[in-house]
């Protein structure tokens, strides 16, 4: 498979990179690792006129502690997360669900920030051109329909991302720059829940560092994955969960967030409000992981049954919880 | 070194330093001057009537070299048996499965052929498409070809004693039906092909294969061209597991594109092509009905399997026949009634993968530990009972000349633990066996056999030249490391010349596991000849009778007085000046029933001799998410005579990977209708390093009255069995029998559920 024609374009600073967005807009498209990206084009997914490379955006490759918290910078590679000692040592979550990314090669390639903004994806979408014309376009590449749930309304494409659901669950958010402008917000709100266009990402945007605040106090985290196989494979369920256990045994802050299992990653603010000023059982947890699974909407299109995998949202959900529970 | 102690040596593979440094050339590696590239427009439906074929646009672009069609093809078929020639390779009205050749461009470079390729206009007339073999079968399935009524391709029965009776007088009858998806080989290297012609008519072929004989003298036929003027070249080939025996449409059309631009075509197919158009495993429903005796011993054998041949024959009777040589070749059965039917999809083409049949026996040797448990015999003792021994004869008549069965199924409990663990393991962890006989260089007619030469230079170095076909196995070292063991030579001090259809003597190819058997035969035929003319040579010069002389590290000498000697290459320059240059000559014929036909005459001698092997796999499942991990794999391995044992032990291990953990547990397509969806390394799930079982190998020795030192073949017990020893380890793990291969999570999770609806 061959990639498509493209100029390829190199800022040596982000706000060179900027400029380069804000001039070629649509037509441009950001490249980091590029362990997503040139699959996508070599599949004719996507054809940009640009890739504008940020490898040589030194400022974007960093991560600091600050005020307890930590801040990664959008260029650090996935293996320098998990091998950061501030990452292993006070969010080990981030770290685990990092060295659960595809395989170590890739790790070594793949990007905080490309990580976060992979798109979604599905049997019918992330196939070659030839593959694709044999049956005519679909909701995600333009059509009027979906191929995996024949009338289905909408594009039911899967967020797979691995590292989400931690950050998310941590309370991370991110700070995005654009040409003159800056701002801050959750990563939660990065997700659109549309398999069609997952990301409120702007084309002149650049998503420039994860900011995950100071851990609470009796804080420790957890993450699930469903795959296949040992390695490589993408999720086909994750579930992540962040408890805090106060000094008299009560769990004062409880996040579950899961992925694979619908068009972004999704927050499951029920199992919040069940653990939250509890006594953390096994049947509450029970009834946490429940709620999880009844969020979940996995679509049959990433590999493995969707009920199979809706079922395992409620296994991977009490595990995580559980072992946050029992890490503290 | 006295003839056979370099045999039975662990030594370092000829091959192993270019393949590590990456000095070894594929096929896409391969360059020559005034190449083309060439690329296929590929069918997007899976039924479709071609109506019109319109490449003027395509020929006119700028560096387009040739275009070709089913026209150029001139209609000619392909099928491995005369009476299976049903395969346009470039097909001129109808296309069969969705990637399915329907046209190709030759250009300057890949690009400009892609982009000639979306200029081609073809109008189809799309058809009614069946996908499932059952359903093919019945009355009003569309009809996939017009000689072909209710789509049954191949059928082939075998009927031995009196079956009905045997059922009545058994003690205890079951019935059980077990299932399989297809496979992809998914070999390293992705298909490729490189062809050149040149004026004199010369036809010169670059491309992974099994048999460069069998390429040649297919496209010879397809071609109509003498079968001297097609040269099937020695090239490096990134593994094959089966896969690359056949003809595919891609050496033809290359052909085709060479011809008729008059330069060099290459064609690299992309890894989806490879999933889709070449080759790939059948899949099968299996019925089996099983009588035995109260002590559990074989009286009755009744089984019919049902294989989705996909579009074309391909090796069809072989691949119908195989599942069931299979199991005759393990036990000693007396009565049974084969059925076995090969039906056309509009799916992508099966061929062999390893061997045939690897499903069908995880279902027999299933049953088998079902039987065993009613029965309360242990399940390798039930094996025991009925297995082959050395000097029996099969029940169509194969006599068995080797048998390690039973040391086998020995060595492989005892070495794995198996009375301390089988049924006492706890919950959720689980042991299993499994056991098989392999047919060892079966009737290919002419093709059959190998031959080999051996010509030695001044200075006392020679040249093997075999038509020994490597795939990976390690079959080159093994004919250079006979030859120097017969000639008392350093392997390095032996130049190879192997696999090239115009050089190299006629061979059958890495087939029907008779590489080491057959090939190995005709390399040590050829280095006794040559050695004996050099002792001949010598006793003049030496003064003594052939008989008492010796001849290692490039000196003959005296047996008993070894300070009588003189050096190799003095012999042979004299052998140069008396006429009589020494050029050894060797060849091998297994010794089979050359009337036995798969369809028509399914008895006598099938094959030279039989390997045999078990395997003891243990498992362990996490009972929530019903994900199976194979901790450990015991595999005895009844190879004749290990020529290096290190060579042995990579072919088990390679089988137990490949073929064993990954297919009986994870490996499957998914589909939607013809197309597939998953033909890609990511989504079809190939086990991982990380996913492989502590292997613990063991070698069997009988040596084999006829295999070269005694030799036989080392490619399959552990792919042949891990299917029924990883679903009998599931079943010892949880008290469920999961008779759907592959046994994914989802299948173990609803089988639990099913046991007890409460959990
Ligand atoms: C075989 C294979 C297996 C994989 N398995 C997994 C897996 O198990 N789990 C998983 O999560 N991922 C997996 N991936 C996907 C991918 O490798 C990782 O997610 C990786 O972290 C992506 O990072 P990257 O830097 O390579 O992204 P790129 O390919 O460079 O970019 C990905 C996307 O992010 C955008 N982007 C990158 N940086 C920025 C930025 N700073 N601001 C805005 N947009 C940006 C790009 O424009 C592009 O759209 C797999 C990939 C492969 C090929």
């Amino acid at each position: 498979m061959r990639l498509p024609s493209f100029e390829h374009l190199e800022p040596r600073s982000l706000e060179e990179a900027l400029g380069f967005l804000a001039k070629h807009k649509e037509q441009a498209k950001i490249i980091a690792g590029g362990t997503e990206l040139l699959v996508c084009m070599k599949h004719g997914l996507l054809a940009p006129a640009y890739l504008v490379n940020l490898k040589a955006v030194r400022e974007l490759d960093f991560v600091s502690e600050d005020d307890g918290g930590l801040r990664i910078g959008a260029l650090t590679r996935l293996s320098t997360l998990s091998e950061t000692p501030a990452v292993r040592e006070r969010f080990p979550v981030v770290a685990q669900a990092a060295e659960m990314v595809a395989a170590p090669p890739l790790q070594a390639m793949g990007t905080v920030a490309g990580n976060l903004c992979l798109n979604t994806r599905c049997f019918y979408y992330n196939q070659s051109s030839f593959w694709r014309q044999a049956r005519g376009a679909c909701y995600k590449t333009g059509g009027d329909r979906c191929h995996v749930v024949k009338g289905g309304k909408r594009c039911l494409a899967t967020y797979q991302g691995d590292i989400a659901p931690a950050l998310i669950a941590l309370g991370a958010t991110l700070r995005m720059v654009s040409n003159g402008s800056e701002r801050e917000i959750p990563l939660a709100e990065l997700y659109t829940g549309k398999g069609r266009r997952p990301l409120a990402l702007e084309p002149d945007e650049i998503v420039a560092e994860v900011r995950v605040p100071a851990p609470f106090d009796g804080m420790a985290g957890d993450y699930q994955k469903l795959r296949l196989r040992g390695s490589m494979d993408f999720p086909l369920a994750g579930a992540a969960a962040v408890l805090s256990r106060n000094g008299s045994g009560v769990c004062s802050r409880a996040r579950v967030a899961l992925t694979a299992v619908g068009t972004g990653p999704l927050v499951v603010e029920e199992a919040t409000q069940l653990l939250e000023g509890q006594q953390v059982t096994e049947d509450l947890v029970a009834q946490a992981a429940e709620a999880a699974y009844e969020a979940a909407r996995p679509a049959s299109n990433v590999g493995s049954d969707a009920s199979y995998r809706r079922k395992m949202v409620r296994v991977l959900t009490r595990r995580a919880i559980l072992n946050a529970w029992r890490k503290e | 070194m006295a003839e056979g102690e370099l045999v039975g040596q662990r030594v370092v593979r000829i091959d192993s330093r270019a393949k590590a440094t990456g000095e070894a050339r594929y096929t896409a590696d391969l360059t020559l001057p005034r190449m083309l590239h060439a690329k296929v427009l590929r069918s997007p439906h899976a039924h479709a009537r071609i109506l019109n074929i319109d490449t003027s646009k395509a020929e006119r672009l700028p560096g387009v070299k040739a275009v070709v069609t089913g026209k150029d093809a001139a209609g000619v078929k392909w099928g491995v048996f005369r009476y299976t020639r049903d395969q346009e390779l470039l097909p001129a009205e109808k296309v069969r499965y969705v990637g399915e050749d329907v046209a190709a461009v030759a250009a300057l470079d890949e690009e400009t052929a892609l982009e000639a390729l979306s200029l081609i206009d073809v109008e189809y007339d799309v058809l009614p498409a069946v996908f499932d073999p059952l359903e093919a079968m019945q009355e009003g399935a569309p009809q996939i070809h017009d000689h072909v009524e209710n789509n049954v391709n191949i059928h082939v029965p075998i009927e031995v004693g009196d079956v009905d009776r045997a059922f009545q007088e058994a003690y205890l009858v079951r019935e059980d039906r077990f299932s399989d998806t297809e496979y992809t080989y998914c070999q390293t290297e992705p298909y490729a092909v490189l062809v050149n012609y040149d004026s004199n008519g010369n036809l010169e072929i670059w491309t992974p294969n099994a048999s460069p004989h069998t390429k040649a003298k297919a496209l010879s036929n397809l071609l109509k061209m003498p079968l001297a003027k097609v040269k099937v070249r020695k090239i490096s080939t990134g593994g094959a597991f089966g896969g690359r025996s056949d003809i595919f449409p891609g050496e033809f059309i290359a052909a085709l594109l060479a011809i008729k631009a008059g330069r060099p075509v290459k064609m690299v197919y992309t890894r989806e092509e490879s999933f889709t158009s070449v080759r790939q495993a059948h899949s099968m429903v299996v019925d089996l009905k099983t009588g035995v005796t109260e002590d559990g011993r074989f009286l009755a054998n009744e089984m019919k399997v049902v294989l989705d041949g996909g579009a074309y024959s391909s090796t069809g009777p072989i691949a119908v026949s195989v599942p069931f040589l299979v199991w005759e070749e393990t036990y000693r059965l007396h009565n049974v009634r084969f059925n076995g039917y090969r039906v056309f999809t509009n799916k992508p083409v099966r061929g062999m993968y390893r061997c045939h049949g690897r499903s069908f026996m995880g279902g027999l040797g299933m049953q088998l530990d079902m039987i065993a448990e009613e029965l309360s015999i242990d399940p390798a003792e039930i094996r025991l009972r009925n297995a082959l021994r050395t000097g029996e004869t099969q029940v169509t008549g194969s006599r068995i000349i080797s048998c390690g069965l039973t040391e086998a199924i020995e060595k492989a409990t005892e070495t794995s633990g198996w009375k301390e663990k089988r049924g006492k393991l706890p919950y959720s962890r689980g042991i299993g066996m499994g056991a098989s006989g392999m047919m060892v260089g079966f009737p290919m007619g002419i093709r059959g056999g190998s031959a080999a030469l051996l010509k030695f230079n001044e200075d006392g170095g020679c040249t093997l030249i075999s038509g020994v076909v490597d795939n990976g196995q390690g079959n080159e070292s093994m004919v250079v490391q006979i030859a120097a063991d017969v000639l008392g030579m350093k392997m390095e001090d032996i130049n190879l010349v192997s696999s090239d259809s115009e050089i190299t003597p006629l061979d059958q190819g890495a087939y029907s596991q008779a590489s080491t058997f057959v090939s190995g035969n005709a390399a040590r035929g050829a280095a006794v000849d040559a050695r004996e003319q050099i002792l001949n040579i010598a006793s003049d010069m030496l003064d003594a009778t052939p008989g008492e002389l010796d001849l290692k590290d490039g000196q003959v000498f005296v047996k008993h007085r070894p300070e009588w000697n003189v050096w190799l290459g003095k012999v042979i320059r004299k052998a140069l000046l008396d006429n009589t240059p020494v050029v050894g000559r060797g060849s091998y014929m297994p010794k089979v029933d050359l009337r036995r036909e798969w369809v028509s005459n399914p008895k006598g001698q099938h094959a030279g001799t039989f390997s045999f092997g078990a395997v003891v796999a243990e498992v362990e499942v996490d009972t929530e998410t019903g994900q199976v991990r194979v901790t450990n794999v015991t595999g005895a391995h009844d190879c004749g005579f290990a020529i290096n044992p290190m060579a042995v032990e990579g072919q088990l291990e390679g089988s137990v990977a490949s073929g064993g953990v990954g297919a009986s547990l994870l490996e499957e397509h998914s589909w939607d209708g013809g197309q597939m969806l998953n033909a890609t390394m990511l989504e079809y799930k190939v086990p991982l390093s990380v996913d492989m079982p502590q292997i613990t190998p063991i070698i069997v020795e009988t040596v084999d009255p006829e295999g070269p030192f005694g030799a036989k073949e080392a490619g399959l017990a552990g792919s042949m069995n891990m299917f029924q020893a990883v679903g009998n380890a599931i079943y010892d793990a949880l008290g469920v029998w999961i008779k759907e291969f592959p046994i994914t999570p989802d299948k173990v999770l609803q089988a639990l559920e099913e046991k007890d609806p409460e959990s």
